[in-house]
């Protein structure tokens, strides 16, 4: 072993974590070269170091103020427990590949400001919008197989596949998930999207308030074509992931922009890029096109789902999320 | 007899508090914060190096565990999940400081300076404002100098060796190779003796 190869395995070392032999080799070098042990003592001494002086105790107080925070928030094992068993069971990781892109609509309900609109409340009158932006709908980028690039599976491309035509059926568990999102008998309740890590399943996470809220007829409404269509040269749509998300906290969609960035995507509404501050502090409802690089795209999906604002993906590979009578709308958009 | 008394001493273990919480026991989840409060801080302020945002960020960990755990089911351990909680947690914020500290002057010292962090304490943040706060001189310098390594060294060392997570763990968490996690910790611990060297002598480590 040479000096550069001992030098590089002294951390190693430090922790156990070689082999018999490499660690002979390394202890060899160690006894003939006077520089490695030094380099060695030092390393041992950091380590040491940050092993005593590392660890830090929480503030006083801590636990309590924790505890305090959790306290008006639903109980574990009730209805929210009940709801995020549901979307628990989705493979959402086969799904989430399958994407293009993503593209996300953002519900800010700081404020509900624009009365003049016509909400659909319910699910009828949902499946109605999605059906006619069906037939708008325009073939899935890519060539004329419908391959996406390598981020996609075989498996996952037939799932595009199957959505080229109009004929799409919302799997049984969408009827169900819009049922949740948005029940008949019940257009007051109110559904937001929390912003939380997810487990090591990638879950999708939503919220039922209890509180009835009453501007969720404004809120809940579908989002202008003008809105969702940005009219920006990327190809646009057939199936996969749209949501529409309800962002409450101001930091949850800062959160999701510095993501976008992170991952060299763009956020636009109404085609023009996403004013941070003008949506946390005085919209009311936004749509907002989120376009990601392709080669960007399972890694920013992952990051995504940890972040918190996640999609409603479908459960059935081959059968992704589209209209129908889903209160879900599903589009694609890809940058070329 | 004895089975009992070992029953008595026997810590529960974080399955147990997990399934407890599961049923709508908050007591077990209260355990479970008492059990990890300490680490998850650690990680927030050893990666914010202030330490109100990092009790804010630690707050925001046990928000979101409280939310996430019903749907925990076990496959890696808590403390694994934890870590991985607390860490998304850290990058998000820090993602969030950084675009907010966009077009902002950094600090002479290199050191950024908390973009988030309350205007009043503009003037006196980061690592000067964090020693005040700081129990030892040592915890001080430690801060300043981990404060200096690039986040995916200061990440991998503070669960190495603040944490004392394994290789595999810290794989894991960070979602890296074994391999990358060995080398990069190398090149950390390298970084950050030559800093810590720069400032106290080899004898006052050790």
């Amino acid at each position: 072993m040479t000096e550069f190869f001992a030098s590089q395995r002294l951390s190693a070392y430090i922790d156990g974590e070689l082999s018999a032999a490499e660690m002979a080799e390394v202890e060899r070098a160690l006894r003939e070269n006077a520089e490695l042990r030094a380099e060695y003592e030092r390393l041992s001494a950091t380590v040491d170091f940050l092993r005593e002086h590392g660890p830090v105790r929480a503030p006083s107080g801590f636990h309590d103020r924790v505890m305090a925070s959790v306290e008006h928030e639903p109980a574990p094992g009730g209805l929210l427990a009940r709801i995020r068993g549901w979307f628990a069971a989705m493979p959402v990781e086969t799904f989430a590949v399958a994407l293009a892109a993503v593209l996300v609509a953002v519900v800010v309900s700081q404020k509900l400001d624009d009365p003049s609109e016509t909400a659909p409340t319910t699910g009828e009158e949902l499946a109605d919008r999605s059906r006619s932006e069906d037939k708008g709908a325009v073939p899935a980028p890519g060539n004329a197989d419908g391959d996406l690039g390598s981020a996609v599976s075989t498996e996952d491309q037939d799932a595009v596949q199957s959505t080229k035509g109009n004929t799409k059926e919302a799997p049984a568990w969408a009827e169900e998930m819009a049922g949740v999102l948005l029940p008949d008998d019940q257009p007051q309740k109110r559904v937001s999207s929390i912003v939380e890590p997810s487990s090591e399943d990638g879950v999708v996470t939503l919220e039922v308030d209890d509180e009835p809220a009453p501007e969720l007829s404004a809120a809940t409404k579908d989002m202008p074509d003008t809105e969702i269509d940005d009219g920006s040269t990327n190809q646009q749509l057939q199936a996969a992931a749209s949501y529409r998300l309800r962002v409450d906290d101001p930091q949850d969609l800062r959160s999701l922009l510095m993501l976008i960035e992170r991952y060299d995507g763009t956020a636009t509404s109404n085609g023009k890029a996403v004013d941070e501050d003008a949506l946390v502090e005085g919209a009311s409802r936004v749509g907002v096109s989120i376009l990601i690089p392709q080669g960007n795209l399972p890694a920013f999906h992952k990051a995504l789902k940890q972040l918190g604002p996640v999609d409603m993906t479908s459960q059935n590979s081959a059968a992704p999320l589209y209209g129908s009578d889903s209160a879900v709308k599903v589009f694609v958009d890809v940058t070329q | 007899m004895l089975a009992m008394l070992f029953g008595m001493v026997r810590r529960t273990s974080d399955e147990e508090l997990v399934r407890r919480f599961k049923e709508g026991d908050r007591a077990a989840y209260s355990e479970l914060v008492v059990r990890y409060q300490n680490r998850v801080f650690g990680m927030c302020l050893r990666w914010m190096g202030n330490r109100s945002i990092a009790e804010e960020v630690a707050q925001d960990v046990f928000l979101a565990l409280y939310k996430a755990l019903p749907r925990f089911r076990g496959d890696a351990q808590l403390s694994t999940w934890v870590y991985r909680v607390t860490v998304n947690h850290c990058k998000n914020r820090d993602l969030y400081r950084r675009r907010r500290a966009h077009g902002r002057h950094e600090s002479i010292d290199g050191v950024p300076q908390d973009a988030d962090a309350p205007t009043r304490q503009y003037a006196d943040d980061g690592p000067i404002a964090d020693a005040q706060t700081h129990q030892t001189e040592a915890s001080e310098l430690l801060q300043a100098a981990l404060a200096t390594l690039d986040e995916d060294q200061r990440r991998i060392i503070v669960l190495r060796d603040v944490e004392d997570l394994s290789y595999e763990e810290i794989a894991d968490i960070l979602e890296l190779p074994k391999g990358t996690v060995k080398s990069r910790l190398h090149r950390a611990r390298h970084e950050l003796a030559r800093k810590l060297g720069r400032n106290i002598s080899l004898a006052d480590v050790v």
